[in-house]
């Protein structure tokens, strides 16, 4: 389904640098960036370090190359980039947009890098905060379609960890699903990284929730971590960066890539203000020189 | 100063302090509410008029800007408001007439450099004014749900400078508030004030009070008059002081008392006290002192001085000395002096006690006297005695040797009755005979003068014992003597001593078939005792100290013949050896007679 964008001042920019001119490393790959916001910077200079060719960058709002042009990677920074219609001959690599699936909007080829941790890093890092850690609640988006989920009870079952799964259909429903996980008797509560779920208000009534009834809550991200979350298993922008330059690589190396790629590279972030109040203590041997610790 | 206006130097001016202070903060903090709060209004009325004139401003339109001018300005009463592009020109005012203009002030000039609010007092056609300034921006960019999600807030992008707002806010009304507010503080902190100073004045009068009445009852004591007590009107430290006072002044008063008490005992007292000063100067005498050394003469005078012969060393007992008298005599007294210390040793002077013994000494002398009158009646009468016994002895002698004759050369011519009467004539004279020799005995031994010499007590005994025996050959009577008694002695007296202890011993077991005799000696009290014990008639007890008495006698002449002298005469040879003589006896159980010698002597 190729669609035509109006040509916007940066569009027609980058348009009339590609027509007629021969095929260059800056046109085969277009880095498309939602905001000049620092995490999308921050990533967009590491696969820019990473990739070690010439990019074309694009800053939203602006408007896209049409299906016509020889760009063969799109690289999307942020879920504003994400959302975006690109030619369906092109591959899209999608990171750092956790609110947007590119399945439901790209009919051609595409990665999503997403900014879930591989689940296994995600149980081993939660156990070290806590290591009796049986009964996790993982807080998603019931419209959710990636199978993350799945991924992460099998293995949280090989680890004797119990995933209770609360889907919240939209922000409005986060405080229903907060009042279930009482009766469920959640030993933590995991908050996916999803925008729709994790809004300012909720993630207010979710902290009250965790320090009234002693339940930890971990984010998805460092920021949440420094807002009150427990602790934040997080995926850097950098890494997010340096991991999408290798499959833009890849993709131009005529690979058949996988639609859903994890991080393994981490981050433990860990609030010992917010730990205490919710009941946790922390083995201070948990706490090595990779944690970062918020006071 | 007194301590009432001490407590007022130091309270009055920390008062008026406190409440100068509170005043300032009050004013700060009334100017805070009203005048900040004219600012904090204006400042929210000016960001929200900003946000809705940032548009007009953005395209220039007086049209869009005036309105939200004119909003601002019904809302704050303001004088003016108007909308100034980022160089400083007015883009609309509302007074109209002002467009155009570029106003050249200092306020200006910061309001379009400041990123902030900036707010200033000011006069506006000499009205005071508030002058507010609030930048205006373009929108901001809105910020997507992601946002939040990756950095924890919500971030904001670059905004353009569209050009400040500026308006002047009356400030009178609210100048007035804050006047009127701070005058009717001000008023209740005076009032306040001066109730706090009269509470104070009234707490210093009743808190020095206590010690008002201490300082009266202390010049009272001073005065002499220590059962002063003064009342407790309080639980506190000035009651505790008061509690302290009164008790202090029942202990002065009571051990006033007993010092009175003490110097009536050492004044009425009929001993003479002295109290020297470390020198030995008198400092007190006593009335007794006084009255028999005289009280003006005794006074700074040595002690030494009042002795005729003063005794040797600080402190002395009970010795006698000679005191001068204030008549100029001597009289007779026993002195005892010790020291007179404080608590820490030091030497305060020396108490000197006399007791007058001039009584004393006179009734010495009398016994003196009275002793030396009767020993030389005694020795008369001793005389007496052995002359006239001398005297009997030759017509006695004279009687039995012519009774002798009669009887040796006229018996013949007598009858049975007549010889029988001559022979009675003779036993008389002769036992009359005997009677004198023991009279003559006894006087020898008060008037003979003693020969001492080292006397061996049991062959004495052993020697009389053989005379007995010997004049006796019939009796069975055993005679101990211990071995190797000696003493110190006239030779011939306890020769006759131990005559008449034995011999009376002999008599009185005469009756018994068999008898024992002992002589020996025990030691009692650490002294010698020696004794003659036999266990013949003995005698009643009740009767025991007449036995040395002269011519007393416990048996009847016709069971025991004697003269009654002989214990009398060893009572006498014992006291003439400064010894004492007893004797111990139960009727038919025998007795023993005990004496010492030398008793006055170790």
């Amino acid at each position: 389904m190729p669609r035509i964008f109006a040509a916007g001042p940066l569009a027609a920019l980058l348009l009339a640098g590609l027509i007629g001119a021969s095929p260059s490393a800056a046109q085969e790959v277009v880095a498309v960036i939602t905001s000049a916001q620092g995490p999308y910077e921050a990533a967009y200079a590491s696969f820019v370090k990473t990739f070690g060719r010439e990019v074309t960058v694009l800053r939203l709002p602006g408007r896209l190359p049409s299906a016509s042009t020889r760009t063969r990677v799109f690289v999307a920074f942020g879920g504003g980039a994400a959302a975006q219609t690109y030619p369906e001959n092109a591959t899209l690599i999608a990171c750092l947009a956790p609110g947007t699936s590119p399945r439901l909007r790209h009919d051609g080829p595409f990665v999503f890098v997403t900014m879930k941790p591989a689940p296994k890093r995600l149980l081993t890092e939660l156990r070290r905060l806590q290591p009796g850690l049986k009964r996790l609640a993982a807080l998603s988006n019931a419209r959710d379609t990636d199978s993350y989920l799945a991924d992460l009870k099998r293995t949280a079952a090989a680890l004797d960890i119990e995933i209770i799964a609360p889907r919240a259909s939209g922000a409005n429903a986060v405080p229903e699903a907060l009042r279930l996980l009482l009766t469920a008797k959640a030993d933590a509560l995991w908050l996916a990284p999803d925008p729709s779920l994790v809004t300012p208000e909720n993630f207010q009534a979710i902290k009250q929730f965790s320090w009234d009834n002693d339940i930890p809550f971990y984010a998805p991200t460092r920021g949440l971590a420094a807002a009150g979350a427990t602790a934040a298993v997080s995926v850097s922008a950098e890494e997010e960066g340096r991991l999408t330059a290798e499959l833009a690589r890849r993709a131009l190396a005529g690979e058949t890539l996988p639609e859903l790629v994890y991080q393994e590279r981490t981050t433990l972030t860990v609030n010992l203000e917010s730990a205490q109040k919710t009941g946790l203590k922390i083995n201070p041997s948990a706490l090595g020189k990779d944690v970062e610790v918020i006071h | 100063m007194k301590l009432q206006f001490k407590f007022l130097a130091l309270l009055v001016p920390t008062g008026l302090l406190a409440a100068i202070s509170v005043l300032i903060l009050i004013q700060r903090a009334v100017h805070e509410v009203v005048i900040g709060g004219q600012e904090r209004t204006a400042i929210l009325l000016a960001r929200a008029a900003a946000q809705d004139a940032a548009a007009g401003m953005k395209s220039g339109s007086e049209a869009e800007v005036l309105p939200v001018l004119q909003t601002l300005q019904r809302r704050k009463d303001a004088v003016y408001v108007a909308a100034l592009d980022p160089r400083g020109r007015i883009t609309a005012h509302t007074t109209v007439t002002e467009k155009g203009k570029t106003p050249v002030d200092e306020f200006t000039s910061a309001a379009l450099r400041a990123e902030a609010p900036v707010v200033q007092p000011s006069l506006e056609r000499g009205e005071p004014v508030l002058l507010v300034a609030m930048p205006i921006w373009s929108p901001a960019p809105a910020s997507t749900a992601e946002d939040f999600l990756l950095s924890g807030d919500s971030p904001q992008g670059p905004q353009e400078r569209l050009g400040t707002l500026k308006f002047a806010v009356p400030l009178r009304g609210a100048q007035e508030t804050e006047s009127g507010i701070i005058r009717e503080i001000s008023l209740i902190v005076l009032i306040i004030g001066a109730l706090a100073l009269g509470l104070v004045v009234a707490l210093v009068r009743g808190m020095l009070a206590p010690i008002r009445g201490m300082m009266t009852g202390i010049a009272r004591v001073s005065a002499g008059q220590f059962d002063v007590s003064v009342p407790v009107l309080s639980r506190d430290e000035l009651g505790q002081l008061a509690e302290s006072f009164n008790i202090m002044s029942g202990e002065l008063a009571r051990t006033t008392v007993s010092k009175e008490y003490v110097e009536g005992v050492l004044e009425n007292m009929y001993d003479l006290l002295v109290v020297t000063d470390p020198q030995g100067y008198i400092e007190t005498a006593n009335r007794a002192a006084a009255d028999t050394l005289g009280d003006g003469g005794v006074i700074g005078r040595p002690l030494a001085a009042l002795f005729e012969s003063p005794p040797k060393g600080e402190v002395v007992h009970d010795v006698e000395v000679m005191l001068h008298t204030k008549d100029g005599g001597l009289t007779p007294a026993l002195f005892s002096s010790s020291v007179l210390r404080d608590r820490n040793g030091r030497l305060l002077g020396y108490i000197g006690v006399a007791k007058d013994i001039t009584e004393r000494k006179r009734t010495e002398v009398a016994l003196v006297e009275a002793k030396l009158a009767a020993e030389a009646a005694s020795r008369e009468l001793e005389t007496f005695s052995y002359s006239v016994a001398h005297d009997l002895r030759a017509p006695l002698r004279a009687v039995d040797g012519f009774s002798q004759i009669l009887l040796a050369e006229y018996s013949g011519k007598l009858d049975a009755e007549g010889t029988d009467y001559l022979k009675r004539v003779r036993a008389g004279s002769q036992r009359m005979g005997r009677l004198i020799d023991d009279l003559l005995d006894l006087s020898r031994i008060e008037r003979g003068a003693m020969t001492l010499a080292d006397v061996d007590l049991s062959a004495l005994a052993a020697d009389i014992a053989a005379e007995l025996r010997k004049a006796e050959p019939g009796r069975r009577v055993e005679f101990v003597a211990a071995p190797d008694l000696k003493a110190r002695g006239d030779p011939d007296l306890l020769r006759l001593a131990l005559v008449n202890l034995i011999a009376n011993a002999w008599k009185y077991t005469s009756k018994h078939p068999t008898a024992r005799i002992e002589f020996g000696t025990r030691t009692q009290d650490g002294r010698t005792v020696y004794f003659v014990r036999d266990d013949g008639a003995g005698f009643d007890m009740s009767m025991a100290k007449r036995l040395f008495q002269p011519f007393t006698r416990l048996h009847a002449s016709a069971e025991f013949e004697g003269t009654g002298i002989g214990l009398a005469t060893v009572s006498r040879i014992v006291a003439r050896h400064e010894g004492r003589v007893w004797a111990e006896g139960e009727v038919e159980r025998g007795a023993v007679f005990n004496f010492t010698l030398w008793e006055g002597k170790s």
